[in-house]
This record gives structure tokens, C-alpha cells and sequence, in this order.
């Protein structure tokens, strides 16, 4: 899709606004890769994997008006909202945690993020650039670090959960990922 | 919350790992707190969004978009009958308050008239009850299932718009429109009586013609019929007559 280069985040959502489908198409070819490769990280199985995609799309197609284009910041919020996604349906289909039920308010206050406006937009084609960059960034974080971080992240583990699943007092746990996270920032910074 | 404290809370927001209290706690302090330190929240969130990149790239199968298309023209399908009722329960809501205006008329004529003769019979009036009908009271031909809830909610919520169809072009199916509905009834059964009655006319017209053709052959028939035994008579009486007249003359001749 030669269009991609020309056509922006911003320029796409706001066709999407608009219930543009074609949009949403060029939408879903863009960022399906990324999205699912995360998902997938998440929910290892294949067709929950899918499915949860899909929700991802129809999210953005229902719920588009939510979206404030003033931060211009799609990479983050489809990143975020397919993260929260994927660990919601982790811990519903696993039901080792009682959730509260999946309603429209549910969604909107726990499920689709709250994307800061103050932050520069971030697209996809420059965050995969800044690859090796932000690579080098994690490398430089301690074992321990990165782990509680994909413990987060990843598996969607609370910091309570963390605390008795490493069998280590809560405010240790709260105090790595602070500073894990405040070093990967400035590592990723300094890299510049 | 202190500043200190919401700080405390942001790199494990932005890492989605909050506890649930402390979830509820944060959730107020951004939609409250007009301190709210949005700036470093974002930086946050940027570095969180950047992980999923380490990871090994994984394409999904084009049935995936598909399926996506599918659940998206569904839903359109959903939505567009969703908009189809709630404009026909607007228009019913028309007629169901036209008609409950005119009754609620004709019960304000009516009240006067029951509360002089109320007052008139005094001994009558306790015995007398008079029960102001309900809405819901009412005999509606034909919306017989419309109960006083709907219909209060009906009339006093205002309008509400109805959903806006969210898919176009390629997700968005065109409904097809139901022509045969909108033909009003009466004008269809007018035409319907109209073929029938020209059917029933031609049928007559074709019958009576057919019965004329069988008399009209019958009559000649019998007329031709007739006609020839005339003439059978009439060659018989001229052949008896020149054979008379033969034996005549051979008689006058002889003698």
C-alpha cells in the first residue's frame, strides 16, 4: 500500500470518524502485525488470539468518537487498548480472578486507555525504526527488572500479584517497577 | 491523593499493573486532579508502547480480516435494524398520542357532566366512583401490547436520535427497501376486485355470446329444415299435379 507513506495515523482516524471503512481497512493492515504479534504474547491460542483482534477493530469502529484526535497519538492507544484486551480475556477464560462483568462502562473506563496529551505522536514505521534503539535501552535494565516489567505487562499480573507470586513484600515489588520503568525512560532518552 | 503519591503510581499505571484500589484511586485523580501530571504519565505510556516492537512480528491469516469485516457488517446489520424499529416506534408514538389526545377530550367533556349529577343526588354521590381511565386503560385497536410504561417513557424521555449507522460503503449493505408494504392495502384489494370484476364480465359476455350462436344455429337449422320439406311438399304437389294432368290429357286424348 503505497498510500501509507502519504497517509498519517491522524489523518487515517479521523476518516474513521468519519465510518470510513476503508480507512479502517488500511487501518487494519497497518497495525494488524504489531497488534497481533502482542495479543498472541498474551493469549498464546490462536482463535482467542483472533478473536481479540477483531474486538480491537470493532472497539475502534464503535467507539471512534472517544478517540481525541488532539493527541494524535493512534500507536499508543491501539498498543494500550490491545493490551488491556488481551489480559481481560487472559483472566476471564482463565477465571482465577473474579472480574467485574464486561459491560459498556467497563470498557470504556477500564479497557480503552486514557492516552496523555502532552506526549509527542508516536507512529508505528518510527517506533520500529527506534527499534534497536529501545532494544538497547532494555538491555541495559537488570534481570530482575525485565522480569517484574513482562510480569506486568505481559501477563497481567498485579503488583499484589507479583508480591506473593515471587514471594517478596509488596513495596519491593512497587519500588522495581518504578525505578524499572524510570531507567528504561531515560536509557531510551540517552540513547538520542 | 498527594502529588507524591499519584507520582508514585504512574510507571505501574502506564504498565497495567495496578491493583484494583489503587486502579480507582489513579482513575479519580485524572478525571479530578488538575495536576494531574499528565506530562510524565505520557512518557510513560510512550516507553510502555514501545515493547511490543522487541517482539518477533507475526502476521495474521487473511481470514482474520475477514472475520473483522464480518462481525464489523453484522453489527452494521445490527444497528440498521435497530434504527429501523425505533423510527416505526416513533411513528406508532404519533398516533398513539393523537388518539390519546381525542380521548382524553372526550373524558374532559365528560367529567363536568358526572360531577353535576354528583352534586344534583347527593345520596348518590358517595356510591358513586368515578374512576378516571389510565392511559394504559384505554382500548387502542391495534396496540394492544403497548403497556403505560412504554408508553410513558415514550412521551416523556425526549426523542432520542437514532443510532447513527456506523458502517459505510463496503461494511454497509444497503437495506433493501419493502415496496410491496408500503402499497397501501386498500388500493391493492381495489385493484384486485377490479380484475375480477372485468373477469366476471367477459366470462358472462363470452357465455351469453356462445349461447346466442347455439340458437342462432339451431333456429337457422330448423328454419332450413323446414324450408326443405316446404319444397320437398312442393315438388311432391307439382309432380302429382303434372302426373294428374298427364293422365288427364292421355284420358282426353283416348276419348
Amino acid at each position: 500500500m503505497e498510500d501509507n507513506k502519504i497517509i498519517t495515523d491522524s489523518q487515517i482516524m479521523h476518516k474513521i470518524k468519519e465510518y470510513d471503512s476503508k480507512a479502517l481497512e488500511e487501518l487494519y493492515d497497518r497495525y494488524s502485525p504489531i497488534l497481533y504479534t502482542l495479543i498472541r504474547k498474551i493469549v498464546p491460542d490462536q482463535t482467542v488470539a483472533e478473536e481479540v483482534l477483531a474486538d480491537i477493530f470493532v472497539i475502534l469502529w464503535k467507539k471512534s468518537k472517544h478517540f481525541e484526535l488532539s493527541n494524535e497519538n493512534l500507536y499508543t492507544w491501539l498498543i494500550i487498548l490491545a493490551r488491556n484486551k488481551a489480559v481481560d480475556r487472559k483472566i476471564r477464560d482463565s477465571k482465577l480472578k473474579e472480574l467485574p462483568e464486561y459491560s459498556d462502562d467497563f470498557e470504556d473506563e477500564i479497557i480503552i486507555p486514557k492516552i496523555s496529551k502532552s506526549i509527542d505522536p508516536v507512529e508505528l514505521t518510527k517506533v520500529q525504526a527506534e527499534k534497536e534503539k529501545f532494544e538497547g535501552a532494555m538491555n541495559k535494565l537488570t534481570e530482575a527488572q525485565k522480569y517484574v516489567i513482562n510480569m506486568a505487562f505481559y501477563d497481567g499480573k498485579t503488583q499484589g500479584e507479583i508480591a506473593s507470586e515471587l514471594n517478596i513484600p509488596l513495596t519491593t515489588v512497587k519500588s522495581k517497577i518504578q525505578v524499572a520503568l524510570s531507567n528504561l525512560k531515560i536509557n531510551f532518552v540517552s540513547g538520542e | 491523593m498527594s502529588g507524591l503519591q499519584v507520582k508514585d503510581l504512574l510507571q505501574a499505571k502506564a504498565l497495567g499493573c495496578l491493583d484494583p484500589e489503587e486502579d480507582e484511586i489513579f482513575i479519580k485523580c485524572t478525571n479530578e486532579d488538575e495536576n494531574f501530571p499528565w506530562k510524565e504519565y505520557g512518557s510513560y505510556q510512550k516507553i510502555v508502547s514501545c515493547m511490543p516492537a522487541l517482539l518477533e512480528i507475526e502476521i495474521p491469516d487473511q481470514e482474520v480480516k475477514d472475520k473483522v469485516s464480518k462481525i464489523l457488517y453484522d453489527l452494521n446489520e445490527k444497528l440498521t435494524s435497530e434504527e429501523k424499529s425505533v423510527k416505526e416506534d416513533e411513528s406508532d408514538e404519533g398516533i398513539v398520542i393523537e388518539e390519546l389526545e381525542e380521548d382524553k377530550d372526550v373524558e374532559s367533556q365528560e367529567i363536568p357532566n358526572l360531577k353535576e349529577v354528583a352534586a344534583e343526588k347527593k345520596d348518590m354521590a358517595d356510591s358513586i366512583s368515578f374512576k378516571k381511565r389510565k392511559a394504559s386503560e384505554i382500548p387502542l385497536p391495534g396496540f394492544e401490547n403497548l403497556n403505560k410504561e412504554t408508553f410513558t417513557t415514550q412521551t416523556d424521555k425526549p426523542k432520542k436520535k437514532p443510532p447513527v449507522s456506523i458502517v459505510k460503503k463496503e461494511f454497509k449493505e444497503k437495506p433493501v427497501k419493502n415496496y410491496s408494504s408500503k402499497i397501501p392495502v386498500g388500493e391493492n384489494l381495489d385493484g384486485r376486485n377490479k380484475n375480477k370484476l372485468f373477469l366476471i364480465a367477459a366470462v358472462t359476455f363470452l357465455l351469453i355470446t356462445l349461447f346466442l350462436l347455439i340458437f342462432i344455429y339451431f333456429k337457422f337449422s330448423s328454419d332450413i329444415e323446414s324450408n326443405k320439406n316446404e319444397i320437398e311438399n312442393l315438388k311432391r304437389q307439382i309432380s302429382s299435379e303434372v302426373i294428374n294432368d298427364k293422365v288427364y290429357s292421355n284420358n282426353f286424348s283416348n276419348a
